[in-house]
């Protein structure tokens, strides 16, 4: 995915740009010769499958979570903001993103392991010019729900930053807050707030 | 195409008053209630009609004043007497149980099928009567409300308080049917009884917010994906979508003259508190700054108003003065303060207080001080009664969101819980003057 690194490194992304007409080829472009455009659209299409099922059948997501099929995501390397580890096309197809990003309590940082997903549902969105996000801030029940509401938009907003951050546009990404009134999970315990101060990635 | 979801079909619908089917009584659970609460007697009151008796006149009274924690009704069986008229009254006898007040009075079916009713309320130290009132043409439904206005005549008579025993409260019941939730806005008399729906949803409902003259209720409702404020009458033929602006349109809160809606917008950047000119739809921006600023309330004299702010890294409770713009912090004990509620009298504000848990936290403006005055688990969303006595708030209980009362200096509560499901977001209604 040297796209990505592109779309961050002003002078590469203009090189880019020069020698491509969209953005599917540029991302062509500036892949390996021997990665063909046919693979590149296989990642996606694999890619776009995994979130239409995780949305389509969250129960299914959550199972797979337990399992730990997102422990690969977790063993990701660091990734410090000068250098932003890549994801291979292989990798990524290796790979089941839940859409969902979890946070701290009353916190609102995008972590190292979301920023994983962000980039794994933004290459999706980098492939799919046409497509456009929901992003929905959830928070969990401690505190007030109209601070919440307002803390569940803040979450979704910093995850749409982390989205524009790996080139998607800002006009392409729906930011929208339910704060503490729909949990993921209604137990009143530290594992259910845990799993409900989350943020929610859907297709618009 | 990355269609994922299909937009969901968000089923709304409100309900009139008319609607008595699936009733969510609350049930009162009284707690705690002080030992010194004085002793009154409440003599049954005579029924004259057909039939059994349509409501138990001096019950209704008796639990009222018991929840105060400041009287406690003699139980009908330590009656000595049940007089129906001054000239009965053997005072000696009353005194002895150290009674200082008798209440007497009539239910009286008339011939149209309504109700009259008299009551007659007896100093016994003085041996007269000090109270003496009539209603005519009373419908059974209504027996109730004058159960109350009795209560608050003699409320007011012993305390010199005015009673808010004829208010009325609202809230919201959360019901998990096949495992989808089920979210009514309910409006109930300040003792539980008589509630009615006045919206279902499949989506959330927060945030009600009285209207001061208690005709309108203005809420945040999700029925179209995301936060949206309207504004419903009780009688439910008006009701409309007053802000559906980008990012978040939340905690409403109507101004004392009316006029004016406080609320929480996000259009402009991070959640801020704006000001809605009812009439003209006018915003006026009153807060600016990038960090949240929601949960607005008035204070009583309609010259500021409190409001939450994590502008210090934690929410906490500020002020700020609509003639001047000037913004003063309020809180500062603990780091998390939110969701302010002005008393009427506009000395103390209540607020959710965040350490070792969250309780409800008292600050008395006058003499500076901070007491925690709640012990139960989850507390948020306090509502001062209209007198200023009490506080009606939102808990957790067993796991299971509950409404709870506690008079101000804490020495009162009770829980008021529904039977199936959950109850949150309770706002108590203003004083009605009829």
């Amino acid at each position: 995915m040297h796209w990505l690194k592109g779309s961050l490194l002003g002078a590469l992304a203009l090189s880019v740009v020069a020698c491509s007409s969209t953005p599917k080829n540029a991302s062509e472009a500036d892949m390996d010769m021997a990665n063909s455009e046919q693979q590149t659209e296989d990642y996606a299409e694999k890619a776009r499958l995994a979130l239409e099922k995780a949305n389509a059948d969250k129960a299914e997501v959550e199972v797979l979570q337990a399992e730990g099929v997102n422990g690969q995501a977790l063993s990701s390397e660091d990734m410090g903001a000068e250098d932003l580890p890549e994801v291979t096309g292989a990798d990524a197809m290796a790979h089941t993103f839940e859409p969902v990003i979890y946070f701290g309590y009353d916190q609102f940082i995008v972590d190292d392991t979301s920023l994983e997903t962000v980039k794994h549902y933004a290459a999706i969105l980098v492939d799919n010019p046409d497509e456009k996000i929901q992003l929905i801030g959830h928070t969990d029940e401690r505190g007030t729900p109209e601070y919440n509401l307002a803390l569940g938009e803040r979450r979704a907003k910093a995850v749409a930053e982390a989205f524009m951050l790996y080139g998607v546009n800002t006009s392409r990404i729906a930011v929208i807050t339910m704060g503490e009134e729909v949990p993921a999970d209604l137990a009143h315990t530290e594992a259910a707030w845990a799993k409900n101060r989350r943020v929610e990635i859907k297709a618009q | 195409m990355l269609l994922l979801t299909k937009r969901k079909f968000f089923l709304v619908c409100v309900l009139w008053m008319v609607s008595l089917s699936s009733r969510a009584e609350l049930t009162i659970q009284i707690d705690q209630s002080s030992a010194s609460a004085l002793p009154i007697a409440l003599i049954p009151f005579e029924f004259e009609g057909k039939g059994l008796r349509p409501e138990a006149m001096s019950q209704i009274i008796g639990q009222n004043l018991f929840r105060t924690g400041k009287f406690k009704a003699l139980d009908e069986s330590q009656l000595p007497a049940k007089p129906n008229h001054l000239k009965a009254i053997q005072f000696d006898r009353w005194k002895a149980l150290g009674v200082d007040n008798l209440l007497m009075g009539r239910l009286i079916e008339t011939k149209n099928g309504l109700y009259q009713i008299e009551m007659r309320f007896v100093d016994i130290l003085r041996k007269e009567q000090i109270m003496g009132k009539r209603w005519t043409g009373i419908t059974k439904s209504n027996l109730r409300q004058v159960a109350h206005k009795i209560t608050d005549l003699i409320y007011k008579e012993l305390t010199g308080i005015q009673g808010a025993f004829n208010t009325k409260i609202a809230y919201v019941t959360v019901k998990t049917k096949n495992n989808n939730r089920h979210f009514s806005l309910e409006v109930a008399d300040a003792d539980g009884h008589n509630s009615h729906p006045i919206l279902r949803s499949t989506n959330p409902i927060m945030s009600p917010s009285w209207s001061p003259d208690g005709k309108q209720l203005a809420y945040v409702t999700f029925e179209n994906g995301r936060s949206e404020i309207v504004v419903q009458s009780l009688d439910g033929l008006k009701r409309e979508i007053i802000a559906s602006y980008k990012g978040i349109n939340g905690a409403p809160a109507w101004s004392p003259d009316g006029k004016k809606m406080a609320l929480t917008l996000s259009k402009d950047g991070s959640a801020d508190v704006y000001l809605m000119d009812m009439k003209t739809r006018h915003l006026r921006r009153l807060t600016r700054n990038w960090a949240i600023e929601t949960e607005a309330v008035w204070a009583p004299n309609g010259h500021s108003l409190f409001f939450n702010s994590d502008r210090r890294g934690q929410p906490q409770v500020f002020q700020v003065f609509l003639d001047t713009g000037e913004i003063r912090r309020v809180s500062f004990i603990g780091g998390y303060n939110a969701n302010p509620a002005v008393s009427p009298d506009g000395r103390y504000v209540a607020m959710v207080h965040g350490h070792k848990g969250f309780h409800i936290g008292l600050l008395d403006l006058y003499n500076e001080t901070f007491n925690v005055i709640t012990k139960t688990y989850l507390d948020e969303s306090p509502s001062f009664s209209p007198n200023g006595e009490m506080i009606l708030y939102a808990m957790n209980q067993a796991g299971l969101g509950k409404l709870a009362v506690v008079s101000i200096d804490s020495s009162v509560t009770q829980v008021l819980s529904v039977q199936d499901g959950e109850v949150r977001a309770p706002s108590w209604g203003p004083l009605l003057n009829e």
